[in-house]
Parts: structure tokens; sequence; C-alpha cells
């Protein structure tokens, strides 16, 4: 009894220690950080997780890692502010800001800071077409899920002194883009992905719609599929 | 279709382990360079000084990379790798007489290499989870991707520049100058070598209050457990953020302060440069966080010359060089951000202040016995005040972010039943300052008060209020504090042997 005696003494600090760790082991327990916040166990050394794809979020996650060492083919070059109608305007009261800007060039700036090379494909289709081109295909594409992030946040990849298209861009992606819809989320511009032959192929199709709804796939499949009128194996 | 993403994943990843691997092994063997040589006695390679090697290497990386960046130079992986190497011939040649080849123990540092390799493959398979939301995407990723792109500071990069930490950007750029993708096995690494750093801290703490060496160990490894397993640490430990890296290099920062007021031939004291120069850009308040920190470290016995040139000087450097790049030659001007030219000039007034004092008010006062043992106690006052003015400027801001503060603890978020150990840490924290009679001689305790306070002033300085929920800005702020927590827990018990 004594030496047991002796052996709280010397030892409290650890034994409180120690009942502290049991107590927040039964914490983690009861309830759970998961229940808080979603934790990700990860199966590839990507920063995109499989889980994202149910949750529609960081799309851009996967088109980094794929479009890393290839070649992506868009259907126009970038264009300067100076080509649009609210070149110059941008301080009057009404901000006649020519949303064009960001959906003709976002996705080509974002390709070309991420992907190996970008090449213009004047041949490609844009905006309403895109959508004609698609329908019947939807099936073989993945939906990534909202590109809203995506698109606010490649202010930093423009070069042209645009402040008040800057300001603009952000509040375009985050509030004006989904007013007036029931649901929000589905107001957004989504991602899909063709994920067949992805990491095999060279070369890339990038495609957006007047929604600014990416559609990127292989070169094979854009040519067989899409435009060659190919059935899927 | 998840199958094919997978697989698409997988294919294009392959080698993106082994890169973050190699580059983990090499940031630790870059800052055993720097922690290695120890003391005049060239005693063996400790516990210590192994586990800063990695929070020193990655420091190491992070400045150089900041200086680049700052200065202009081209920031890719040529030019941050070069600087990062040669600077590690500055302790071989500052330390040579202290460097002794044939009583090195080959065989220890043999093991310790392998042992750090053999971690980082742990840190970098898929074992440990993480958690990462809006901001661990965009601020720290999509931004150091675009850093490393650009190789450059351009002003169209806007709100990165005001919000982001950007010591915490340059530490995530490391996968994208040396070609994987994410930091997650870096943020592990970092990680498992602090909560050693800690382990070594609470066993070196009780030892020189008197308590056994088998008693310390016990103690210091049941500390560490108790740490590891609260909620607190483990949302900021495995959320890809800077408030980890924050939490991490103020802990060991102010532990080497206190330490080197202590034993100056312990550490080589350019250490404290590197940390500090890394720690002062992690955050957007770590200025002002670090600023309280180097307050509490005059207080210590500390040498004037330590002080300044090791804490003070790479502080206000770091962001006086950086507010001119943003302010004077980018122009930087965002419609909305967390920091804007005023308070930035807010900031730089405080620092100097603080310099002045280190120069020519500390040493005056310290001659003073008596008015040297209040000094603590004053800098808390300062700080209530702060708060008070904060209260009064706007009432319905600083109540607010209170109510939130308490809020977030009270219902979990993040906290589990923490918020009761932080209540039990103040409390003893309370008892030993009526005990000491106000004259506070354990830097340790005005510390936790001090930083307390300083979150609650830099949060209702940030502008917003804050808001109910885990990944509240002012919530992890304050999650990040576990560390003090959980050492002044331990402290406080060990004082009470004492009284008994």
């Amino acid at each position: 009894m004594e030496k047991i005696k002796n052996a709280i003494k010397k030892y409290y600090i650890a034994l409180i220690l120690f009942f502290c760790v049991i107590l927040n082991l039964a914490a983690l327990y009861f309830k759970p950080l998961e229940s808080i916040q979603n934790f990700y166990v990860y199966h590839s050394q990507s920063m995109y997780h499989e889980d994202f794809m149910d949750e529609g979020r960081y799309p851009d996650l996967y088109l980094r890692a794929v479009a890393r060492d290839k070649n992506v083919r868009v259907a126009r070059e970038v264009q300067d502010y100076s080509a649009y109608p609210s070149y110059g305007r941008d301080e009057e009261e009404s901000n006649p800001f020519s949303k064009e800007y960001l959906i003709d060039n976002d996705y080509i700036r974002y390709f070309g800071e991420y992907a190996k090379k970008v090449t213009t494909d004047k041949t490609l289709p844009f905006g309403e077409d895109v959508k004609k081109m698609m329908e019947g295909h939807e099936a073989d594409f993945a939906d990534l899920g909202i590109a809203n992030d995506l698109l606010r946040y490649s202010f930093a990849l423009n070069h042209e002194e645009v402040q008040q298209a800057r300001a603009f861009w952000y509040y375009w992606y985050y509030h004006a883009f989904p007013e007036k819809k029931p649901n929000r989320d589905e107001a957004y511009p989504r991602v899909y992905v063709n994920p067949d032959e992805m990491a095999e192929e060279d070369e890339l199709v990038a495609l957006w719609d007047e929604n600014e709804n990416l559609y990127l796939m292989s070169s094979r499949y854009y040519e067989d599929i899409i435009e060659g009128g190919e059935d899927v194996d | 279709m998840i199958e094919l993403l997978n697989s698409s994943l997988l294919a294009v990843t392959k080698g993106y382990y082994i890169r973050q691997v190699i580059v983990i092994t090499a940031l630790f063997v870059t800052g055993l360079v720097w922690t290695g040589p120890r003391g005049s006695s060239n005693k063996k390679l400790c516990v210590r000084n192994i586990s800063l090697a990695f929070p020193v290497g990655l420091a190491l990386f992070s400045m150089w990379g900041l200086f680049l960046l700052i200065t202009g130079i081209p920031f890719n992986a040529l030019t941050v790798s070069i600087l990062t190497v040669l600077s590690c011939v500055m302790p071989l040649i500052l330390y040579r007489d202290r460097i002794n080849i044939k009583k090195t123990d080959i065989r220890l540092l043999v093991l310790t290499l392998i042992g750090a390799f053999f971690l980082a493959l742990l840190a970098c398979s898929s074992t440990l989870s993480v958690t990462i939301d809006n901001d661990s995407v965009y601020y720290y990723s999509t931004y150091p991707s675009i850093l490393v792109k650009e190789g450059r500071y351009y002003k169209y990069f806007d709100t990165f520049l005001t919000d982001v930490g950007q010591s915490s950007a340059v530490i995530n750029t490391l996968p994208f100058l040396y070609g994987f993708d994410n930091t997650f096995g870096i943020q592990h690494f970092m990680n498992i070598s602090f909560l050693v750093f800690f382990g070594d801290s609470i066993f070196r703490m009780l030892k020189n209050r008197g308590s056994e060496k088998r008693e310390a160990l016990i103690c210091a490894i049941t500390a560490a457990l108790f740490l590891l397993t609260s909620a607190p640490f483990i949302f900021i430990a495995k959320w890809v953020m800077s408030n980890v890296y924050f939490m991490e290099y103020l802990f060991i920062t102010f532990i080497l302060g206190i330490q080197m007021s202590k034993d100056r031939d312990e550490l080589p004291e350019y250490i404290s440069f590197v940390l500090m120069f890394t720690l002062s850009m992690l955050r957007v308040e770590a200025a002002v966080i670090a600023a309280v920190m180097v307050i509490c470290l005059s207080f210590t016995e500390i040498k004037k010359r330590t002080i300044v040139l090791c804490f003070m000087v790479p502080l206000f450097l770091t962001q006086c060089a950086y507010y001119l790049a943003l302010y004077l030659r980018m122009g930087v001007d965002p419609l909305y951000s967390f920091l804007d030219i005023k308070k930035a000039l807010v900031v730089i007034l405080a620092l100097g202040m603080v310099l002045i004092y280190l120069l020519f008010v500390r040493d005056t006062i310290s001659k003073n016995e008596k008015l040297k043992g209040y000094l603590p106690v004053m800098l808390i006052l300062i700080l209530l005040m702060g708060n008070l003015a904060a209260f009064v400027i706007n009432r319905e801001r600083y109540l607010n972010n209170l109510n939130t503060f308490y809020l977030n603890i009270r219902l979990q978020n993040g906290w589990g039943y923490f918020g009761f150990m932080m209540f039990i840490a103040g409390m003893a924290g309370v008892i030993y300052i009526i005990g000491k009679k106000l004259i506070i001689t354990d830097v340790f305790v005005v510390f936790y008060y001090a930083y307390m306070l300083t979150i609650i002033v830099s949060c209702w300085a940030r502008g917003g209020m804050l808001r109910m929920g885990v990944g509240d800005s002012g919530n992890r702020m304050l999650l990040s504090t576990v560390p003090f927590t959980v050492m002044l827990i331990v402290k406080a018990l060990a004082a009470l042997r004492r009284k008994s």
C-alpha cells in the first residue's frame, strides 16, 4: 500500500495526464470529429479526393492534376479587355462590365496556368454550339461539381490591370451569377470530365458553353465520338 | 466513373510519393546541419536537435523563398534550392571549431537519417487523414502554384497578397517546385517533429524543476499524448492551412527564446533568426502576436543583442520589406481585404515602438528590480486597455466576437471538452499571479494571457464579425493555443508538488 502511495505521489502528473488522455479518447468516441468536419484519407497523391465528386467540390484539383503534362486544345485565344464593349467604362455608375470577357477567357487562362501547353483550334465549337454537340453524351462524363470558385480565383491569372473587373469578377461568380435562381448551386457553371484515357493521352480538348459549363475530354474521344459521331465502345 | 477517375489520378501522380519523401528528407538534412552542431562540448545529437531539424529546414526554405519574392529575384526551384543549400555553409563555418568528426557519433547520425526517411515514408503514405476547405485549396494551393508559375509577385495577385500568410504560401509551393501535388506529407512530418519537440520541452521543464529522469520522461510522453488526442490539436494539425504552421512555429520559437535566456550555448542563435523570419509572415496577424511574444521574452535574462538581432530584427525587417513591396513597389489596393495600408502602417509603428523599447528602455527598467518585476503584469494591463479601446470604438463587433468565441467553445466546434482545460489553465495562471503578488517571473504564464488578449483584439481589428463554426478564423486562432494550454497545465501540476 505504501509503495502504491509513493508511486502515485511520484507519478501523479503522469497519472492525471493519462486520465486526460482517456477523457480525450472518450470525447472523440462520443463526438467524432468527422461529425463536425470531413476528414479525408487519400488513395492517390493528388489533392483531389474521390469524395469531392459526390460533394460537387474542387473540380479544379482534378483538372490541374490531369492537365499537368498535357497539351490542351481550346477554341479561341485570349482576348484583351480592349476588345470588349465595356472597355474604358468601368467607372460608370451603371457598371456595364462585359461578362463575356470572363466567359471567353477564364478557362483558357486556367489551362495556360496548369497544362503543359495550350493550343488554339478554331474548328472547335464554342458557346451554344457546345451544348448542342454534347447532347446525348452526358452519360460519358463525370459531373465534378461547380466551377465558380475556380473561375472566381482565376483573377490572379490575368495580367491585365483590370482592378474593377477583378472586384466584379469576384462578385459575379460569388453573388450575381446565381441571382434569382431557386437553387444556388444549380445556377453555377459545372465541370464535366470524361476520364477515359485521360491519363494515357497526351492531348486533351476543353470545350465550354455560354454558361461556362466545362467539358474536358481526351483528343481521341472528341475526334472519334463527339466530332466523328461514333458510339462509345 | 469513380474508379475511372481514381485510376486516371493514380496514373498521372506516379512518382509524386517518392518526390515528396525526398523533399522532406532533404529539408530534414538541411535543418540538421543547422541544429546539429551545438555547445562547445560537442555533445551527442539530442532529441531537441533532431526534432528541430525539419522545422528549421522548412523555415530556411520559406525564408529564402520569401526573400526572393520580396526582392523580385526570380523564384524557382533552382534559385531557392541554391540559396537553401548555400546557407548550410554558414553554420559549418561559424561553428567549425565545434564540429569534430572524430567525436561525432556517426552511428547515431546515420540512424537519425534513416529514421527520418522512414518517417517521411509514413507521413506521405495514405495512413493519416487530412481536412481541407476553400482556403486550403485556393489560398494555400492554387495561389502557391501561381507563384511558382509566375516566379515573382505581381500586383494582380490582389487579395492573395493581403489576405494570405506569405510564409505559408511559400511552404505550399514545394509541390509545384519539385513535382508533386499536395503538402500532406510535409504537414504530417512537421506535426511529428513538433510532438517530439513538445515532449522534449515538457521533459526539460520537469527536469529543471527537480523531477527524476524517468518520471520526467513518462510525464513528457503522456503530455504529448494528451496534446495529440485533444480535439483542437487534431483539427489544427490535420487542417491544410496556415494555422498548423503558426501554432507549431510560435511554440518552438518561444520555447527556444526562453531556453536562450538561460543557456546561450545550447543552440546557435541564428536559428531563432530563421524561425522568426518565417513565423512573422505565416499569417496576416502573425507579426502582432510575434511582437507580443518578443516583449514577453524581454522579461527574461535574454541578452539585448540576442533579442534584438535574432528576434526583433527579422520581425521588423520582414514586415517593412513586405509592405514596401506591396504598397510602394506594386501599388496593391484590393477593394476587399483583411490588410490595408492603414493597418500596415499601424503594425509598422507598433513594431517600431517595440524595437525602441528593446534598444533604449528595457535595460534601464531592468536595473530597477521592483519595476522590472511588474513589467509582465503591465503588459497584460496594456493589452486589456487595448481590448477596452476596441470595445469602445466598436462595441457591437467586440461583443459579437467575444460571444462567438464563447459559443464555439461551449458548443464544441472543434473543442471537445478542451474548453474546460483552458478554464483550468486560466485559473491556475490567475492563482499563480495572485500568489506572486503580481510579480510574475514565469514568462510562459504572461505570454499565455497576452496571447489570448492579442487574439481577441486581432480578430476585432481584422474587421467583420466572427461566425459560428469550427472553420471560423477566430475559432481556429484560439484552437491553435492548445500546446500552450497543455504546457501550462503541466507546469501547474508540477508547481503543486513543489508547494507540497
